[in-house]
């Protein structure tokens, strides 16, 4: 019998003709489905590209806007003039910025929320200073926030902005200080003061000036430059006057009192 | 996904045995033919790694017999045609082997695949239990009447064997 079924299915063979079908067939389809893979792959990766450059663009600082006063905050906005990250230096400043709700907000509501803020005005109205310094990497969009923060700040007395190159400060954050107190940190060491970083930390704006100004005032005898960042308005690019005086921090009028 | 030569060896060592196992399910050369496709196209996108020649047969025979099924039971299979016609398109000279192939394409599908199976494959029961995912003891039933089946067609004592 199973010769007999073998002989019979033996005659079975597939022609050459459906052999070539099928090959063809196989060849419409798989390159089909590699021509509809390809472009939808090409999408993909063109929208994995956009989203990515457009989330590199977004979360790019282009400045920064350092504000000190005790508390200290750096707010950093990105090339649509968007605020994309905010950071607090002292505990002071993590009470202020609990306090604030500006994330992705444009940085002139942002100042404008921050000048009204509560905790804010009570440190003015206690005679503290603020200093708001603006670190442009983006120049063009630095000149304009300057621009914002002095017409915001020409009415206050005890408001105080500047213009910061990055290079300059650009050791502050390894110090754990913000921009504009690590400039205050930088003018205190030219005057000789020796100071930790933390203890610059714990001062307000208003201790350092006093210090820095009455430093100054002893050391300099043979000069008539007062400091350019006294009491008052001053807003502009930072003047880097530096004295000679060699005083250290406990000798002087002016220091936190705990 | 396979190249076109491991495509093309493929064809020429199986084209034959998937050619029969379409003959034994199907009663139309169109159908037979979307099968043989089908089931080759599923090959060129399937990238199981086979242990030897007879482990890469046992995977045609089993897709192609599962797609005969899902075939046959498809609301759009084409039309049936008469099992003379099925001999006339097989293509075979000698009468003896007309007359054995209309008797085993006769007999109903469960002992039709497990006679092609045994005889002309060589597989055991035990060996189409498994391809067949059906009981072994199953097996030999459809083996016995199958036989017994074509026995009485054909006549003759050898067919008992």
């Amino acid at each position: 019998m199973q010769n007999k079924i073998k002989s019979a299915f033996d005659n079975i063979h597939v022609d050459d003709n459906l052999k070539n079908q099928t090959i063809t067939f196989i060849q419409s389809k798989t390159h089909h489905k590699l021509n509809i893979l390809r472009p939808i792959c090409a999408t993909f990766a063109c929208l994995v590209l956009v989203g990515f450059g457009g989330y590199k663009a977004y979360f790019t600082p282009t400045s920064v806007i350092s504000i000190d006063i005790n508390p200290s905050i750096e707010l950093d906005v990105n090339r649509f003039d968007k605020i994309i990250s905010v950071d607090s230096y002292n505990s002071d400043g993590e009470i202020l910025y609990n306090s604030l709700d500006i994330m992705f907000k444009n940085y002139d509501s942002a100042i404008d929320e921050i000048l009204k803020n509560e905790t804010v005005l009570n440190y003015l109205s206690d005679d503290e200073l603020l200093s708001i310094a603006i670190i442009p990497i983006d120049e063009n969009q630095g000149k304009n926030i300057l621009e914002y923060v002095s017409n915001c700040t020409a009415q206050h007395q005890n408001m105080h902005c500047y213009s910061l190159n990055s290079d300059e400060v650009n050791n502050a954050h390894k110090l754990g200080l913000s921009y504009g107190k690590y400039k205050a940190y930088l003018q205190l060491q030219e005057l000789g003061i020796e100071l930790t970083s933390d203890e610059i930390n714990q001062m307000s704006m208003r201790e350092i000036n006093d210090l820095i100004s009455s430093v100054k005032q002893n050391s300099s005898q043979d000069t008539n430059q007062s400091t350019n960042s006294g009491k008052g308005q001053n807003c502009g690019q930072n003047n880097n006057q530096n004295n000679n005086g060699h005083h250290q921090y406990g000798n002087q009028n002016g220091h936190k009192n705990n | 996904m396979r190249s076109e030569w491991e495509i093309t060896q493929a064809i020429e060592q199986h084209g034959d045995t998937i050619r029969r196992i379409c003959l034994i399910h199907l009663k139309n050369y169109a159908d037979t033919e979307d099968i043989f496709q089908n089931v080759f196209l599923k090959y060129a996108l399937n990238s199981a790694v086979f242990e030897n020649y007879e482990h890469e047969k046992a995977w045609f025979i089993r897709v192609t017999i599962n797609a005969c099924k899902d075939l046959l039971k498809s609301f759009f299979r084409t039309k049936t045609v008469s099992l003379d016609e099925v001999i006339e398109q097989a293509d075979i000279k000698n009468d003896d082997n007309k007359e054995v192939l209309e008797a085993v394409l006769s007999l109903p599908e469960k002992y039709r695949k497990v006679i092609y199976l045994h005889y002309y494959e060589g597989y055991s029961a035990p060996e189409i239990g498994k391809l067949l995912n059906k009981n072994v003891n199953t097996i030999y039933t459809y083996l016995n009447r199958g036989k017994q089946l074509l026995k009485n067609t054909l006549g003759g004592d050898d067919y008992a064997k």
